[in-house]
């Protein structure tokens, strides 16, 4: 087994979880103007349902059954959170500062009640015999590295298509560019918007859920996870999606990289030492030259 | 008018900060009402004459060591109420916060207990806060007691005395053990970013004073979402054993993608695997670790269990016998007829003749302000837990 070879293979199956991330918070980003930070708790709340829910049997349909669950609740939250908090705050003008504080706000909070609620501990799904590793064409690989795959390229069609194909994706398109103008032309900006939210916070979860039966579920990790993925939409550029999904993969492929050749502790400073050089060269982001989805 | 508007975006945004702090605030003082309710002593009748002394705790209640403040909690609670038992006319007030072990937050709170509350004394735990407290124990003259921490560095410090099983102490005997009975002869080293550089030397200077050899060491970052990389990379030299100095979620992560690959050789730790000991049952090869020889004794296994429903784990008794430390130091005080006070509390501390009662027996604080121990060695295997050795020499 090549070590550093397998050290970028592994790298980029995680990049897979963060350009699932990416593009999930830069459409809620695009949409809500604001940089969700509460995204994180969302996310680790939706991934404690999903775990209580999947129970113990380890039975897939458990598991995909805990998901689900854990995606509705996120997309619930992450649409009150539109409804309640963000709009209200940037129709009666507040900054972006301001709606990043409540956000903040609603991150800690959010954590804070799922702690006291479920317990601070660290839970796990049942699921070690999908994540066990076997050595492939000399790498280590597991089910769950061809899941995160197949996972990150049906997500990344799937928003794709939303955007490019369907009535709803150019209506949303439009709201994005100008919801003003949106409204004016009949759109339920609204509605969309809302809907759009709660979406991409559901769809979020199959990333926090990945993440998890990789490692474990942790109040800890959700940061560092969300953090990752806005990196990957930064480097992508924030209106694109399919870069962003590859800046995903490269943040992950590049962190491999880094701990297999440097100090593993450096690996993250690495990461993102690279991608702020990247970004002062191109704050954009952005690497391609193809159309902004 | 643009002043007013701007005015009330402040408003709001100061409101929401505040009501997340307040939040926060309220999960970890909710962890004072178990100690107030269950303080509740026979002493207290005469209240007229009670002495009420603040205890203050700065423990980790959220975040990565959230597993391990709650039993240090729980110990230090019944701790507190066992020694008021013991004493007549006193009343431990303890204050709980949560230091969500980082520095940061551990150094405000240390700043409030002892500057507006008036604790005589705070119980700490992990390496950062308790290293980031220093300066404000000896500022306010009040001393700092560690029931958690367990690196280098925490040895030795004028305000700090250590009820814990420090990483050296741990380490010396899990790696004599493992080399001279396991017959290990080759070992690999990952330590997390919670211990400071020194912990890789204190475990390279062991190692290599049994075996002649150094042993390759990997540190991970403390919030790492993946250790695959390193592992692979320590896994790659092909080591008879792989010795993980790592706490938390970190421990955790490692233990998972241990178990995803298949580890083949034995896995060994010290007391930061007290998490080990709870995810054991998921993992398939053995666990060793070394503990303080010292465990519970039954009396306090059911007065715990009758409390929290569960046996203490090491970290709820050194916590325990950290209230009774403080129980024991103060009737000590009043017996003398002296002020209770963190200077004089921390001159019984210093004092390596004076022998306090703590569970099972008396122990008293080394010169390098450690309460010593042996060790033993647990070997976890199926998810049961063994004791396969006593009495291993720590220094």
């Amino acid at each position: 087994m090549n070590i550093t070879l397998n050290a970028v293979v592994n790298g980029l199956i995680l990049g897979c979880v963060y350009g699932i991330a990416g593009m999930t918070f830069g459409v809620l980003y695009r949409i809500t103007k604001v940089f969700h930070i509460s995204f994180a708790a969302i996310g680790t709340l939706g991934a404690v349902v999903a775990v209580a829910v999947s129970g113990t049997s380890g039975s897939w349909t458990a598991i995909t059954l805990g998901i689900i669950a854990g995606a509705a609740v996120a997309a619930v939250v992450t649409a009150a959170a539109f409804l309640a908090l963000y709009r209200p705050l940037i129709r009666r003008g507040a900054s972006a500062g301001i709606t990043f504080i409540a956000s903040l706000g609603a991150f800690m909070v959010i954590e804070a009640v799922v702690a006291i609620v479920a317990g601070p501990d660290d839970r796990k799904f049942s699921v070690m015999g999908f994540t066990r590793q076997s050595e492939v064409l000399g790498l280590k690989l597991s089910g769950l590295h061809v899941a995160s795959l197949a996972l990150f390229v049906l997500v990344a069609a799937a928003i794709s298509f939303y955007f490019a194909k369907t009535r709803a994706g150019r209506q949303t398109r439009a709201l994005i560019g100008n919801p003003e103008q949106a409204e004016l032309v009949g759109i339920r900006v609204l509605l969309i918007s809302t809907l759009m939210c709660a979406a991409m916070g559901g769809i979020s979860i199959v990333a926090f859920a990945v993440n998890g039966m990789n490692s474990s579920v942790t109040f800890a990790g959700s940061l560092p996870l969300t953090l990752f993925g806005v990196l990957a939409m930064m480097l992508g550029g924030v209106d694109n999606l399919v870069q962003t999904g590859i800046a995903g993969l490269a943040v992950g492929a590049v962190g491999g990289l880094a701990a297999a050749i440097l100090p593993g502790q450096w690996s993250s400073t690495i990461v993102f030492a690279l991608a702020m050089v990247y970004i002062v060269i191109r704050p954009t982001g952005g690497f391609l030259r193809v159309r902004a989805t | 008018m643009a002043l007013r508007i701007r005015a009330r975006k402040t408003l709001i945004g100061a409101a929401l900060a505040t009501s997340a702090i307040v939040l926060t605030a309220c999960s970890s003082t909710g962890a004072e009402a178990p100690a107030s309710s269950s303080a509740a002593s026979p002493s207290e009748s005469s209240a007229a004459t009670t002495q009420e002394i603040t205890i203050g705790s700065t423990l980790p209640l959220t975040g990565t060591g959230a597993a391990y403040g709650k039993s240090m909690l729980e110990g230090l609670q019944l701790g507190l109420k066992d020694a008021e038992g013991l004493l007549k006319n006193v009343k431990f007030n303890l204050k709980s916060m949560d230091s969500q072990a980082q520095a940061g937050p551990a150094v405000t709170e240390a700043r409030q207990l002892m500057g507006q509350d008036g604790a005589k004394v705070v119980v700490t735990a992990y390496s950062a806060p308790p290293m980031a407290q220093l300066p404000i124990a000896e500022q306010y003259k009040v001393p700092l007691l560690n029931g958690g921490g367990n690196t280098p560095d925490l040895a030795g410090n004028t305000w700090l005395f250590n009820d814990a099983f420090m990483v050296e102490q741990g380490g010396k005997a899990m790696m004599t053990y493992a080399h001279d009975t396991l017959g290990i002869k080759k070992v690999s080293v990952l330590i997390d970013t919670n211990y400071p550089q020194s912990t890789a030397e204190a475990f390279k200077t062991i190692w290599t004073d049994l075996s002649g050899e150094a042993p390759p060491i990997e540190f991970i970052a403390f919030d790492a979402t993946d250790a695959g990389p390193v592992l692979d990379k320590l896994l790659a030299s092909n080591p008879d054993a792989l010795y993980v100095a790592a706490g938390g979620t970190t421990l955790e992560l490692i233990l998972t993608q241990l178990e995803q690959r298949s580890l083949k050789i034995p896995f060994l730790s010290n007391d930061g695997a007290v998490v080990g000991t709870k995810s054991a049952s998921t993992v398939s090869f053995p666990i060793y670790y070394a503990n303080p020889a010292k465990g519970a004794t039954q009396a306090l296994k059911d007065s715990y269990k009758a409390v929290y429903g569960a046996e203490p784990d090491f970290l709820a008794v050194q916590n325990y016998n950290l209230g009774r430390i403080i129980g024991a130091a103060v009737g000590k005080l009043i017996e003398a007829g002296k002020e209770i006070t963190g200077e004089n509390l921390q001159a019984l501390f210093n004092d390596p003749s004076q022998t306090f009662a703590v569970d099972g027996g008396d122990t008293s604080f080394s010169s390098r302000h450690i309460a010593a121990q042996d060790a033993a060695v647990i070997k976890v295997e199926g998810g049961k837990s063994t004791e396969i050795a006593t009495g291993l020499k720590t220094t």
